[in-house]
């Protein structure tokens, strides 16, 4: 083998091991295995239930579970991107633990951002103005325009100028006195030591106040963006609902999830209401039958259940005797109550032929105290029928 | 006179007057952000699902063989309970709900309650204890894939989807019948619940 071809082979084998080792290298740099990327996107999101917890740090079931499906989808080909945008899609920016910047979030990046700057500026303006060089020349410059303040006076004492010119150069030099010593400590500046900053200077108390506030900026715009823990459902949590409109089925589900609370007799008595003049004797029939057999029912409820009942017995049943057993039972509850009497005088009257007896129940009626007039027209058109033995008028 | 480029002259204390009013409202704001916020759980924000279409899940029954899927229930108002039996709060509800299904079944209304990180002999005793509504399908969850799919923070966590597939009401923590009924009436009348706080809710099951 002749030696340039032997320069050729080694030259090519360099070049090949080269190139392999360039090669492994990129791949090794360039290597994200599945394991080390979700830990990464892992610890980018929040566990929901844990206390700024990624889901990768945490140790409960929903973060592992979480974890879990984060590597599922990376091993399905999934893009970061596409895997925080679906976690997204269910908890809202809320699970991030570096919030994302779009609009309703832009203001707490951004002020906070910007007074920190602003508080940054100011602080370190004020260490660079504390070169010692450029203070002592603002102090030599004082110095030459106090004398000139001096010189001034003099001059105005000894006449050398007049009143006027005095005054305004006094003026003058007096501004520029103020903006000089605002620029640097007051007192000589005897020697080439550099003149001591004060850690408490306006512009380092402005500048680390607005440090501050950046910082409280950051808790105000976290609190104000980032939930809204009261709801917006209805208001009903709140007890402001309105039982008017609320729906038989609702009021079904609420008294039967409440059936052994006294305080729900009201709310069965208003659903049988409902029904009953809805026409619905079957809905209102078991409701009325609860209240009439309750403990904790006051009179009026059981009184109001019984004629209900009652009523409902003749006119959907036409069961008369059974319906003023009924009408009787709500009378030994409110002895002379107008309306159980009213209604079993026009059962007796037409459910069981009677009359006479129907009669004299509709004068008990009208000797009531306080009788509705409408009522009272109603029993009285009545027994005028039943006397003049006209046929019933239910 | 000296030969010196002077700064601009300002009135002497504005800069640090306006730098403390600055501060000053802001500590009010914080402090009167911190007074208002104080007792709730900011984990507790409005679904992003709030009027998107309800993500679509497969679960298998707590009870015997099969699956559920969201797309069986199609065209009717569903209810989807998230619940466990190490949850105190949703014991306490269980009986609502279950009065809410049965009062609301002929109006087109299907309860699905899914169990959430439990085991689920652990489930069924709770539901052989409390007793089942015939009128809800009873479901697991492994690997809460739901439940993240829905973004499930604690239990229990009711979510309502309308007749279209969309999610439009969200209860947080215990409820009662009286709001899960207003939910469903708001609902059934073609309107969006929202998002409403009923009540506590629970996180894990060690969780005091």
């Amino acid at each position: 083998m002749s030696a340039d071809r032997r320069h050729i082979m080694e030259m090519t084998r360099l070049v090949v091991t080269a190139g392999l080792a360039i090669a492994i290298a990129f791949s090794v740099l360039t290597y994200q295995p599945t394991v080390d990327r979700a830990e990464r996107l892992g610890q980018l999101i929040k566990c929901p239930v844990c206390s700024g917890e990624s889901i990768a740090d945490s140790g409960t079931q929903l973060a592992d579970d979480m974890m879990t499906l984060v590597r599922e989808r990376l091993d399905e080909g999934a893009t970061d991107a596409q895997i925080v945008d679906e976690i997204l899609a269910s908890y809202s920016g809320a699970v991030l633990l570096d919030p994302e910047l779009k609009g309703s979030t832009a203001a707490l990046w951004l002020i906070p951002a910007a007074i920190f700057v602003g508080g940054l500026v100011l602080v370190v303006n004020r260490r660079r103005r504390a070169d010692p060089v450029e203070e002592a020349d603002i102090a030599r410059q004082r110095d030459a325009v106090r004398t000139d303040l001096e010189g001034v006076a003099w001059q105005r004492e000894t006449g050398e100028i007049d009143l006027d010119t005095a005054d305004r150069l006094t003026d003058l030099y007096r501004s520029e006195l103020a903006v000089l010593e605002d620029a640097v400590p007051t007192g000589p500046v005897a020697s080439a030591e550099p003149p001591q900053v004060g850690p408490w200077s306006r512009r380092t108390i402005l500048g680390t106040t607005m440090l501050v506030t950046a910082f409280a900026a950051v808790l105000v715009g976290a609190f104000i963006f980032l939930g809204d823990p009261e709801g917006t459902g209805t208001g009903v949590v709140d007890g402001e609902v309105d039982l008017e409109s609320v729906s038989n089925e609702t009021m079904e589900s609420v008294i039967a999830a409440n059936a052994d609370d006294p305080q729900i007799d009201g709310m069965r008595l208003a659903l049988a209401e409902r029904y009953f003049s809805e026409g619905s004797y079957s809905r209102a029939f078991p409701h009325y039958l609860a209240l009439a057999e309750s403990d904790t029912a006051d009179r009026t409820q059981v009184a109001t259940s019984l004629t209900r009942l009652g009523w409902m017995t003749y006119d959907g049943n036409g069961e008369a005797e059974t319906a003023i057993a009924l009408l009787d039972q709500a009378l030994n509850v409110t002895p002379g109550a107008p309306l159980p009497l009213y209604l079993k005088g026009q059962i007796t009257w037409c459910g069981i032929d009677r009359p006479d007896q129907a009669a004299r129940i509709f004068d008990e009626v009208l000797e009531a105290p306080d009788l509705d007039s409408t009522v009272r027209d109603a029993v009285e058109k009545d027994l005028h029928a039943v006397e003049n033995g006209e046929p019933c008028q239910t | 006179m000296p030969d010196v480029v002077l700064p601009r002259a300002r009135p002497r204390g504005t800069l640090l007057r306006w730098g403390a009013i600055a501060g000053l409202v802001m500590v009010v704001a914080v402090t009167l952000s911190f007074a208002s916020r104080f007792g709730d759980n900011p984990d507790m924000v409005d679904s992003p699902l709030l009027d998107n279409p309800a993500p679509a899940f497969t679960v298998p029954l707590l009870d015997g063989g099969g699956d559920v899927s969201l797309s069986d229930l199609g065209g009717e108002v569903v209810v989807i309970n998230f619940f466990a039996s190490w949850c105190v709060e949703c014991r306490k509800e269980h009986a609502d709900l279950v009065a809410t299904a049965e009062a609301f079944r002929d109006r087109g209304v299907r309860f699905v309650a899914i169990s959430y990180q439990d085991d689920p002999e652990a489930s069924r005793r709770f539901l052989d204890e409390l007793g089942r509504s015939e009128h809800t399908i009873y479901a697991t969850d492994p690997g809460s894939r739901t439940a993240i799919a829905y973004g499930v923070f604690g239990i229990p966590e009711t979510f309502f989807i309308d007749g279209d597939g969309v999610v439009v009401g969200k209860i947080i923590g215990e409820s009662n019948a009286l709001v899960l009924g207003d939910a469903l009436d708001t609902i059934l009348a073609g309107d969006t619940y929202g998002t409403e706080v009923a009540g506590n809710q629970r996180s894990a099951p060690d969780e005091d």
